[in-house]
């Protein structure tokens, strides 16, 4: 069952989440100042090799995130497709890392830490919080130089396990491992470089630390072992679809049918009798194998008889490359809107004047003496895409 | 045991042994990492996205442009995608988040005896140099996260975790450009 993500990243209202993300923040800023990044020596130590706490930090948060993740969309408990996950632009992602590490050496903070370090009394940190400000300012008022720039090389939303064709429990798992050598490495050239600059390595590498990492490791072999026990349908995503209503696609079919497959989910006859359903409508069963060869450019309509949750759908329609949505109501209430003769009162008192208006002439023209039977498409081409090398589509 | 005045902010290697009457240790860096990722986790489980920090920033400098000159706000395109449909660019889980942070911070450095007014910096730097280029570094960091769409928090931190591929590339060259000028710098720290 999809329990998380409790508000979806795009559409979180900010009337609702504010709380929350004062709470995210605090217990954020508490473990940064805890973890030592209130300091600006502790963290350009990180680029001396005496302390890598930064790293350690860093790449222990990123991994038990990594795995937490992976271990709840495993269990179907997390819907991955409700995060916001950053979109990926090689370019100004390399420049801008580069700029952005040159400016941490030299401030001694990255924007976050700055924030904790003017929490705890220092001036260094307040000023590089103003400059983080004004910087975001410069970067405005030069954007009409750099918007080309900036939106140079996008590749949308790719993430690493996308790229290598494998599942994020695995590349969770691969990356706990890698960290947990890495750390052991990080441990001896903090050693070789203490003994260099003469002070005096911090001891954080114990058998708790190792045992930790293990467990890291162990959660993420778990969640593997899940998804390869689980019934396909629980670790699918959830179909995301879209909400269409009736009037939106009456008008759509009647100015331009070309924008739409309209895929009825209904069994065999009903699907395929030739009045009761939608103009232009295709059997889902028919064309259910053909779903990723179909061009992705058009919105794709499904429906059912009645309501239909969005959870319910079939998992086939994530093959469908292109935007989904599904009908309100479904054909029930396309039938009682657009084909009965009165439309229920109920459904009419609950439109505009205009739109009243608008029921009528769809009404008079899918059901009109003109044309008696809704026409039936022509099968969509199929065109069968041309893999891209790379992967990144 | 008597402690001079530097013994009484965690060094870069002295954080973990403080003494009694010091500050409290900081906390081990790997279990330390593993709240923190607890806290990453949480943030993506309930609010449906990581955690953020530039962005605060950027947002406070539109809003306090668009308070001088909002006309000059409006005709930028970068900025206008910020002016929002009604409450302006304050108005986003970010701005509290970062409000969060502070909190956060003050809390913990107030509890662990380390907050405390002044100035970090190495032994060989004065004070106006090193507050001269905490701002620089700012400066440069406020660009370069605008740049990135984000910066060590939304993009390293949070992206990792999500293994976006463009926030790890961004990780990888923050490793570098600080390594790469850390030498150049090292006046101010060493």
């Amino acid at each position: 069952m999809t329990l998380f993500p409790i508000f979806s990243g795009e559409t979180v209202p900010f009337e609702a989440s504010f709380v929350p993300a004062i709470i995210v923040g605090f217990l954020f800023g508490f473990a940064l100042e805890r973890n030592g990044f209130g300091n600006a020596r502790v963290l350009a130590a990180q680029f001396y090799l005496h302390n890598m706490r930064v790293f350690k930090v860093m790449f222990s948060g990123i991994v038990t995130a990594a795995v937490g993740l992976a271990f709840f969309s495993a269990t179907g408990m997390l819907n991955m497709g409700g995060l916001f996950i950053p979109e990926t632009f090689i370019w100004p992602h390399l420049t801008g890392g580069l700029l952005l590490g040159a400016g941490f050496i030299v401030s001694g903070y990255c924007p976050g830490t700055s924030i904790v370090a003017m929490a705890s009394g220092k001036w260094d940190g307040l000023l590089t919080v103003a400059g983080v400000i004004v910087g975001s300012v410069i970067f405005g008022e030069m954007y009409p130089l750099i918007a080309d720039f900036h939106t140079s090389s996008a590749l949308g939303v790719f993430t690493l396990h996308e790229w290598l064709g494998i599942g994020l429990p695995l590349l969770a798992t691969v990356v706990a491992v890698a960290a947990a050598f890495m750390f052991f490495g990080a441990e001896k050239v903090e050693a070789i470089f203490s003994r260099m600059m003469k002070k005096e390595k911090e001891a954080t590498w114990s058998r708790n630390t190792a045992g930790l990492l293990a467990g890291l490791s162990a959660a993420g072999a778990a969640a593997i072992v899940v998804t390869a026990v689980l019934p396909e349908q629980l670790v699918e995503e959830p179909v995301p679809v879209a909400e269409m209503k009736v009037l939106d696609a009456a008008r759509i079919l009647v100015e331009e049918p070309r924008s739409l497959y309209v895929v009825d989910l209904r069994e065999e006859p009903a699907c395929s009798e030739g009045k009761d359903r939608l103009p232009f409508a295709l059997c889902y069963s028919d064309i259910e194998g053909e779903l990723e060869l179909l061009p992705s450019d058009r919105t794709l309509l499904v429906y059912d008889q009645g309501v239909v949750d969005a959870g319910a759908l079939p998992q086939g329609l994530n093959r469908y490359t292109g935007k989904l949505a599904r009908l309100s109501g479904g054909y029930d209430a396309w039938a009682s809107l657009i084909v009965d003769k009165a439309p229920a009162s109920e459904l009419l008192a609950a439109l505009a004047e205009t739109d009243k208006a608008l029921v009528s002439a769809l009404h008079s023209y899918f059901t009109g003496a003109a044309v008696k039977v809704a026409p039936s498409a022509p099968r969509p081409k199929v065109k069968r895409k041309i893999k891209k090398g790379g992967g990144c589509s | 045991m008597q402690h001079s005045k530097r013994d009484q902010y965690p060094d870069s290697d002295g954080g973990a042994r403080a003494g009694k009457n010091g500050p409290r240790p900081l906390w081990n860096p790997y279990f330390g990492g593993f709240l923190l990722g607890l806290v990453l986790l949480g943030s993506f489980l309930f609010l449906g996205h990581g955690l953020g920090a530039s962005g605060a920033a950027s947002r406070v400098g539109i809003s306090a442009l668009n308070r001088v000159a909002p006309g000059h706000v409006q005709d930028n395109s970068y900025f206008a995608t910020y002016l929002g449909d009604s409450g302006g660019p304050l108005q986003s889980w970010i701005v509290f988040a970062a409000i969060g942070v502070f909190i956060g911070g003050a809390v913990s450095s107030t509890l662990a005896g380390r907050r405390k007014s002044g100035v970090t910096r190495g032994p060989r730097i004065s004070i106006p140099t090193r507050l001269a280029m905490a701002l620089a570094g700012g400066v440069l960091m406020g660009f370069a996260a605008r740049l990135a769409r984000g910066c060590t928090s939304g993009q390293a931190l949070s992206g990792g975790a999500l293994m976006s591929v463009g926030s790890w590339v961004f990780m990888l060259a923050v490793f570098g450009g600080g390594y790469a000028l850390a030498l150049v710098v090292r006046r101010q720290w060493q």
